[in-house]
């Protein structure tokens, strides 16, 4: 976690200052906007695990993150749990949820399983809809407490700021730990040949299980985190379009670039938000995103190379490429 | 002393008998060649070793364990590791991480060490680096170690797999067609480099089409035909075999099935 080069300290420095700006604003909507963004990093990079390292099309994210507010929510307020222990353990059922969805649906291959998950993400809005006496219904739940840390208690939009900055940083830092380590290798190798995974030695069933799992477990901590923070929740911030909200974040970051879902996260939630005006088309603009990101830039914006491509194509005369042409 | 024993393995498709009541038995230290005309059934009987294939009927014992009923996975632990003859590489990945890779199966950083890179993981991870490097080393693609294996040059990419297997610690290490698409010059190394691997106490089995060098390094054959074993001993031998003459340049039976 020590930053080991030089370039490793300036983007640490870099990173410090960007994080201190905010506070130079001091205006409590930035805040709100970034307090948002740093939800959205933990969920697009805990799908990215997923879609983009283990090369599982899920899509119903949104299940999990709906599941984790819930059960945060009624802990605190039915069962009178702190928040902390509210947290993590809304972070472990979205996880043993995850894993047991995960089991079923490792039969099925690509298009099925995002069918599936699609299905399944579907299927927890209705029962959140549909169980009046425990969820509230289409109403929802009001009244979530704040969330109290014995030594702190979060209740301005900016001490949300820093907490979800922290959630997210330490997201990434275990993420990329896992990454980089034998567990996430592992994942890519089911990703780029799952036979030759097998044949190497890897238990191609527990790791995906797992990667559900692992998933889940950091979509259910950001549900948990949404709901204290709004204390407000409903089941309509848990449908499809959320999950493709997610997935458009982690496509514009790029598939398999955990930094970039970062950068995703935060690019669609300030857009929508400083063109106002378009408050309305906010789907519609993830929805184009997602459309052009898989046309143009199938690496996410990290990677400008295939628009590099198409650019050189373009200049060298009409007529000459394949892509351009259709009727 | 036996390493492998096959016994009576079967194997059908559908109708067809693809492998009928096989029996091979390889010796610890041994280089094993496998070899038959096309559809002999000597893939499906590497691939009922190696775990991708269920057998009908027999039994596979190995340092005296069963192993038809043993996952994939687990025979890879076991030390019974093979390669693909179309090459299966993790593509996206360094020639580095596709040899650490190899190491899966001798490694236990689970995901709550991993995640929190724990002394030991981070000790661990040393550990396969050092060792990965050393393997890049010997197989003479050090110098690409941090090149995605896709862009690897077609020998370099059977070697990485070569690497890759070898990390893993195998007992017996299950070549499939390691000859096909290499040159004369790369044909003559792989044929050193197997012999190498052999003295180092891995014992080997090698399927192979390419005939002149399967004899060359081979220190027993055995041949499949019709998915049956037609014969089995030293090449000088396996070559002076009558039923492989006929099965191999053709006349009767043996033709049609050439």
């Amino acid at each position: 976690m020590i930053p080991a080069s030089p370039g490793g300290w300036a983007r640490a420095a870099g990173l410090a200052l960007a994080g201190v700006l905010p506070f130079l604003l001091d205006n409590n909507y930035v805040f709100h906007l970034l307090a948002m963004s740093g939800i959205y990093m933990v969920l697009a990079m805990s799908l990215n695990l997923l879609i983009g390292f283990t090369g599982l099309f899920s899509l119903g994210h949104a299940a999990f993150y709906g599941l984790g507010a819930y059960a945060s929510a009624l802990l605190t307020q039915d069962c009178g749990l702190p928040f902390p222990a509210a947290f993590a353990l809304s972070g472990l059922l979205a996880a043993a949820f995850g894993a047991a969805v995960g089991f079923p649906a490792l039969r099925l291959r690509a298009i099925f399983l995002a069918i599936a998950t699609m299905g399944l993400n579907e299927i927890v809005r209705l029962f959140l809809t549909n169980l009046d006496g425990l969820t509230g219904g289409p109403a929802g739940l009001p009244g979530i407490p704040e969330p109290d840390l014995w030594l702190v208690r979060l209740g301005q939009p900016r001490d949300f700021y820093v907490a979800a900055m922290l959630l997210a940083a330490g997201t990434y830092l275990v993420l990329a730990n896992i990454l980089s380590g034998r567990p996430g290798r592992a994942l890519i190798a089911i990703r780029d040949d799952e036979t030759a995974a097998r044949s190497i030695g890897v238990d191609v069933t527990a790791y995906k299980v797992a990667a559900f799992g692992v998933s889940a477990f950091f979509a259910g901590l950001a549900g948990s985190f949404f709901a204290h923070y709004l204390t407000y929740i409903s089941p309509d911030s848990f449908g499809l379009s959320e999950s493709f909200a997610i997935i458009a974040m982690v496509s514009l970051g790029g598939l398999g670039n955990l930094r970039g879902s970062l950068w995703g996260a935060f690019l669609l939630c300030s857009i929508p938000e400083i063109f106002r005006s378009l408050q309305d088309f906010r789907e519609l603009i993830y929805g184009l995103t997602l459309v052009l990101i898989i046309r143009v830039l199938p690496d996410g914006i990290a990677d400008w190379r295939p628009l590099a491509a198409r650019w050189r194509q373009w200049r060298s005369g009409p007529g000459l490429g394949g892509e351009g042409g259709g009727p | 002393m036996n390493l492998a024993e096959l016994r009576g393995i079967s194997k059908s498709f559908g109708g067809l008998a693809a492998l009928r009541e096989v029996d091979m038995a390889i010796e610890k230290g041994e280089i094993r060649g496998l070899i038959g005309p096309n559809g002999a059934g000597k893939t499906t009987l590497f691939n009922i070793m190696a775990g991708n294939y269920r057998a009908d009927a027999g039994s596979f014992r190995f340092e005296g364990r069963e192993l038809l009923d043993v996952a994939v996975n687990d025979r890879v632990s076991l030390g019974v590791v093979r390669t693909f003859q179309n090459i299966r590489l993790f593509g996206t990945m360094t020639a580095l991480d596709n040899v650490r890779m190899g190491f899966h199966c001798r490694t236990a950083a689970g995901w709550l060490a991993s995640a929190f890179n724990t002394r030991r993981a981070a000790g661990e991870k040393a550990w396969v680096t050092g060792e990965s490097e050393r393997l890049l080393a010997e197989l003479d693609i050090l110098p690409y170690r941090n090149e995605a294996a896709k862009n690897l040059s077609y020998g370099n990419q059977r070697r990485l797999e070569i690497a890759r297997a070898l990390a893993s610690r195998p007992r017996l290490l299950m070549l499939d067609e390691p000859a096909a698409g290499l040159n004369e010059a790369e044909g003559r190394q792989l044929l050193e480099r197997i012999r190498a691997i052999r003295d180092s106490g891995v014992t080997v089995l090698v399927v192979e089409h390419d005939m002149n060098l399967l004899m060359a390094v081979s220190d027993r054959v055995t041949v499949l035909a019709h998915g049956q074993k037609i014969a089995e001993g030293p090449p000088a031998e396996v070559q002076a075999d009558e039923r492989v003459i006929l099965e191999y340049l053709g006349g009767g039976a043996g033709h049609a099935a050439g």
